[in-house]
């Protein structure tokens, strides 16, 4: 799913994780999101970590400050293309700028658990004759 | 038709492989006393079978494919029913031994004690062998880094916990739940036994009266072992071909790395290994009261109620972040380590052109 509009409107626009088949924790700085539908999960660093915390918290990129507004617009729109973050209906009034720390804007994509998934074979129940049937 | 069978369905990563090469070992001394342990031509377990039985069940799919073929590269056509074959046509005791079983879910064990007992499950017992969370999750680890790219131990591991808890994936939770494993076979109408797994010499005793074939050979000569680098150590070393320019995404790069590790016999590996074990104690502090898989937890775990408070109790132990920090390795200790090694110390020469 790609953003639509420029970075002028983008910028604007409030965002929130994608619940509930998205998990995030951030803990000494690193950024953990799991996408618990497909088993994929990203890591990221103090930066990433928080842009995802001020969009949670109800800022808008607009309100992010320290670097460019067109690294964190590609961010946001690597997060929300994946599936972690979603465009929020929720108004409200100006929160403030935050100071986005240095460090690489970029996240980390690990798919060891997704193949775990996807070998679920309760992904494979046939609805009508049940589990387990003949291929 | 045998008087019995005995199916070991794991745990992975509990001495699986040691035990099933010890049997292929045997297999002569044991055919001699009536005990079977049928192969195919150079297989030491029924790992060939096993996948042919799950192919009957998981398809490809679109965001599947690295998993199916995975279980399909296993897989030998047929086998499955050459096994079914061969067992039921055998007198005395079988043996059969996949790890791979202890994911079937209860229809699945249904088929497979069914089929090879021929319908008469009081016949058939089957051996899990239950390894300490503790001790698991980094060899689990270890296991995945020789595969893929994996980020630090406790990011993987925060990871794997969230997957898990999140109770999307309980099919694949038999390191988090023995218990519905035991459930699976018992409601098949077997008999489980469940074997803590142990280190140690008398482990190998232990396993064969599990399987019912210390009459014959009473002590199992486990001399296998699948020598994986711990937790901390592949952390390490994906850290080392990240500073030293090197691209951890190449199965070549990450192959040839760890190799050249597990072989170095330095001392500074050595001391290497001792970070894992403290690694390990403090995955142990985190895990130990919430999950206690020992084989005696293993009966206690009855049903969803003890499954969801064992979660809650994890939960809580994950939200108290200082127990998730581990004490990272020196990073003097392991430029030094990696500087020593003959392999490393040209590092592009693993690169292949």
């Amino acid at each position: 799913m790609m953003v639509s509009g420029g970075h002028d409107d983008q910028a604007k626009r409030r965002y929130e994780a994608a619940l509930p088949d998205v998990i995030a924790d951030a803990i000494d700085e690193e950024l953990l999101i799991v996408n618990l539908d497909t088993g994929v999960y990203f890591r990221a660093g103090p930066a990433v970590a928080a842009i995802w915390q001020a969009l949670n918290r109800g800022h808008t990129p607009a309100e992010l400050s320290g670097r460019p507004q067109a690294e964190i617009a590609a961010i946001i729109q690597e997060l929300v293309a994946n599936g972690l973050l979603r465009e929020s209906a929720a108004a409200g009034a100006p929160r403030g700028s935050v100071l986005i720390p240095p460090g690489e804007l970029a996240l980390e994509r690990h798919d060891d658990l997704a193949d775990m998934l996807a070998l679920d074979p309760v992904h494979d129940v046939d609805p009508d004759a049940g589990w387990p049937q003949r291929a | 038709m045998p008087d019995s069978v005995a199916i070991h369905i794991g745990q992975p990563k509990a001495a699986s492989t040691s035990l099933q090469h010890a049997l292929a070992d045997a297999r002569g001394v044991l055919a001699r006393h009536d005990i079977h342990y049928p192969l195919r031509d150079g297989a030491v377990d029924h790992i060939a079978e096993v996948a042919d039985l799950q192919l009957r069940w998981i398809r490809p799919r679109p965001d599947n494919s690295r998993g199916y073929s995975r279980v399909a590269n296993r897989a030998v056509p047929g086998s499955w029913d050459e096994l079914v074959d061969r067992t039921r046509a055998l007198p005395g005791h079988v043996v059969v031994s996949n790890e791979a079983l202890c994911d079937f879910a209860p229809a699945a064990a249904r088929v497979v004690v069914q089929s090879l007992s021929g319908g008469h499950a009081d016949k058939v017992v089957v051996v899990l062998v239950i390894r300490p969370l503790a001790d698991l999750l980094p060899s689990m680890y270890a296991q995945v880094a020789r595969d893929t790219v994996v980020p630090a131990f406790e990011t993987w591991l925060r990871a794997t916990l969230a997957l898990h808890l999140s109770g999307r994936s309980r099919e694949h939770s038999w390191w988090l739940y023995p218990a519905p494993v035991v459930d699976a076979w018992r409601c098949a109408g077997a008999e489980v036994r469940c074997v803590p797994y142990a280190g140690g010499s008398s482990f190998g005793a232990t396993l064969a009266g599990a399987l019912d074939i210390d009459s014959v050979i009473p002590d199992l000569h486990l001399t296998h072992a699948n020598v994986s680098p711990g937790a901390a150590a592949v952390t390490a070393w994906q850290r080392h071909l990240r500073r030293s320019g090197l691209d951890p995404t190449l199965p070549q790069v990450r192959r040839a790395g760890l190799r050249a590790w597990m072989q170095s016999p330095s001392t500074e590996g050595l001391r290497l290994a001792d970070t894992k074990l403290a690694l390990s104690g403090n995955v142990r502090h985190l895990v130990a009261d919430a999950f206690p898989t020992s084989a005696a937890h293993a009966g206690d775990w009855r049903n969803d109620a003890d499954v969801e408070a064992a979660r809650k109790r994890l939960s809580t132990r994950l939200a108290d972040t200082s127990t998730m920090c581990e004490p990272p390795p020196d990073p003097l200790l392991v430029r030094r380590i990696f500087d020593s090694m003959q392999d490393f110390n040209s590092p592009r020469s693993n690169v292949p052109s």
